[in-house]
């Protein structure tokens, strides 16, 4: 399958708004480590990120199969400037399409839908830093150093000036856990 | 561009290899002078302005000496891959080495550059084998530290500021003008305990701002110009025509992508010039090659003679867009075009585009950094989505040859035949995908 396929059946499986980039991002790299396929994560400041997701969805944008909207969250600081979360779902035509596929790719959707289904029991609502959180310490710990502790986690959430509380951080390396993408004590 | 720029030693021992003087000879935007007349800058020049962006940008983020010049040699390098008319090659080699294995996952162009920036003599005189292993991992991505790689291929990157401002002075334009002193002004590094990446101030989300308009209007005003992509689109089908079809030898040992030593050797030896020069040959006199090139050189290029976004076709059409098209399916479609027209198949092109999008091009992420904690770009600011959504547009262009009309008004399509190819295109499209008669 295409990437921009998969990035559609992955909306499709979601089934409501994938709210932020950040959040699909990160959703699409858990997928891929459950499905075991490669979407060209790489290091970022926000955890692992592909360009080659990125460019799908725009790709995806631009034929109308998909939209975007855009949440505005008040003022981020005394410059002025308004923070914006970009949410996306499916457009009409984006759910005829997928419908269209899926019944032709029962068995790749089948799977895609058991990988969102298993985020979602393991996640719950995971806000955009915790999964980043997540996603960079699997991403570290999956590079080779297994020896992160939730303090660890915790004290790297920290050095990179996130204002991510113990308790979301726990919730992070839990969901890891319940994911079986890290082992758990 | 820049003034002055300064090279070390080693650097001048670089650009004195015959494979980076070889950059010379390929244009950085192809055959767009057909157009902008001055766009005859060449590949040469462009990587000299890299090396010293970057340069500066690691200066400016406080990186030490060793790591400055590691950057400013895969600056000086990041290009040395490209083949003739610089993308349309890298569109060839994927178009004709489908299936082919690669020694990586990469696309054929980069293993290529690779491969010539471990493997070359000449290079490998200046260069160590340590050093050119470090090189690589900046050009893909793979360096132990993120913001080397950033400053030569990332969204911000030393590439596309050097690009912008000389494109844009070629092509005569204002278009790509920006502020890049107060870029660099308002770059920064963000440090965590694993890595380092490259960030902005929140003063620079306007030179930011700035930047991503001048990208925008350079896209939609100059490399997605109807007639810059009519000249593309004519190039790449001559070059996979003369190796394909009319078999010419030199095309299939340049563009036929091999493990072997020789290859490299082939495909080094082919630049713009060569290309043209061989077009005009008695030896290949009546090829498609010949033919195709003529044309180009002679300023008889194809005309775009129908055009749809997208998303105007019908659902059924879209999922196979969505799915990717075979070319057998586009070959069809050229095919019953051709028959619409009156005209040779090979000669129809269907063509589909986005105004300017690139993995590497979106800005969304850049970090802006307010010396607590950092945050995408996208969020800050108030044109980018904006922008971005107009990038990312996608079109079905047709060009077809209209040489025996005379009037502008009679090349343009009557609304019958407009329809007529819409139709055939949707049925051909649905036949693929199984839902057609």
């Amino acid at each position: 399958m295409t990437l921009r396929t998969t990035l559609l059946l992955m909306l499709a499986a979601w089934g409501s708004d994938m709210r932020g980039r950040t959040v699909l991002q990160k959703n699409a790299y858990f997928m891929s480590k459950l499905l075991g396929e490669d979407l060209g994560f790489r290091p970022h400041y926000y955890g692992p990120y592909s360009p080659k997701i990125e460019y799908a969805l725009g790709e995806l944008r631009g034929m109308g199969i998909v939209s975007e909207s855009v949440s505005v969250f008040g003022i981020a600081d005394a410059a002025g400037f308004q923070r914006r979360r970009y949410d996306y779902s499916l457009t009409e035509e984006g759910e005829h399409v997928a419908n269209a596929i899926r019944n032709d790719r029962k068995l790749e959707y089948e799977a895609l839908e058991s990988a969102v289904k298993k985020i979602r029991q393991a996640g719950g609502n995971l806000d955009y830093l915790s999964l980043a959180v997540a996603a960079k310490t699997h991403f570290v710990i999956s590079g080779g150093d297994s020896s992160l502790s939730e303090k660890d986690v915790v004290d790297r959430a920290d050095g990179l000036g996130w204002e991510v509380n113990q308790k979301q951080v726990g919730q992070a390396t839990e969901f890891l856990g319940r994911l079986e993408l890290i082992a758990r004590d | 561009m820049h003034g002055f720029i300064e090279l070390a030693k080693e650097e001048w021992d670089l650009v004195d290899t015959p494979v980076f003087q070889r950059l010379r000879g390929i244009r950085q935007l192809a055959l767009a002078s057909l157009v902008y007349p001055g766009a005859t800058h060449t590949r040469f020049e462009h990587s000299l302005g890299v090396a010293h962006v970057a340069g500066r940008m690691a200066r400016k983020l406080g990186l030490d000496t060793d790591a400055q010049k590691l950057v400013r040699h895969a600056a000086l390098l990041h290009d040395v891959g490209h083949g003739p008319f610089s993308h349309i090659s890298e569109e060839v080699l994927e178009v004709l080495n489908t299936g082919t294995p690669s020694e990586s996952s990469l696309p054929i162009h980069e293993v290529i550059g690779h491969r010539i920036i471990s493997s070359d003599q000449q290079i490998g005189r200046h260069v160590s084998p340590a050093d050119a292993e470090q090189i690589l991992a900046v050009l893909n991505g793979s360096a132990d530290t993120t913001i080397l790689t950033q400053i030569i291929t990332g969204p911000a990157d030393a590439d596309k500021q050097d690009y912008l401002l000389r494109d844009s002075a070629a092509c005569g334009v204002e278009y790509g003008a920006y502020d890049i002193d107060r870029l660099h002004n308002t770059l920064c590094a963000i440090n965590d305990d694993y890595d380092t990446y490259m960030a902005f101030t929140r003063g620079g989300i306007e030179a930011l701002e700035q930047f991503v308009l001048a990208k925008y209007y350079m896209n939609s005003q100059v490399y997605s110009h109807r007639v810059r992509r009519i000249t593309d689109a004519m190039i790449l089908r001559a070059l996979q025509l003369g190796t394909e079809v009319d078999q010419i030898a030199f095309l299939r040992d340049a563009f036929l992508y091999s493990n072997d030593d020789d290859y490299l050797r082939h495909y080094l030896s082919c630049d713009d010039m060569r290309i043209v020069s061989e077009a005009r040959s008695p030896s290949w006199s009546g090829t498609w090659f010949a033919r195709l090139f003529a044309r180009l050189t002679e300023r008889r290029l194809l005309k775009e003679v129908f055009t749809i976004p997208v998303n105007d076709l019908s659902p059924d059409s879209l999922r196979a867009w969505v799915e990717g098209v075979e070319p057998g399916t586009k070959k069809r479609i050229e095919e019953k075009v051709a028959d619409i027209l009156g005209c040779e198949a090979e000669c129809v092109i269907l063509h589909e585009y986005a105004v300017g999008w690139s993995p590497r091009s979106s800005e969304s992420d850049i970090q802006i950094h307010d010396g607590n904690a950092g945050s995408p770009f996208s969020e800050s600011s108030t044109i980018f989505n904006t922008v971005e959504g107009a990038l990312q547009e996608r079109w079905l262009a047709v060009y077809a040859p209209r040489d025996n009309d005379e009037s502008a008004a009679a090349r343009r399509l009557a609304a019958s035949q407009h329809d007529r190819i819409k139709s055939e295109i949707e049925t051909e499209i649905r036949r693929r995908a199984g839902g057609g008669p």
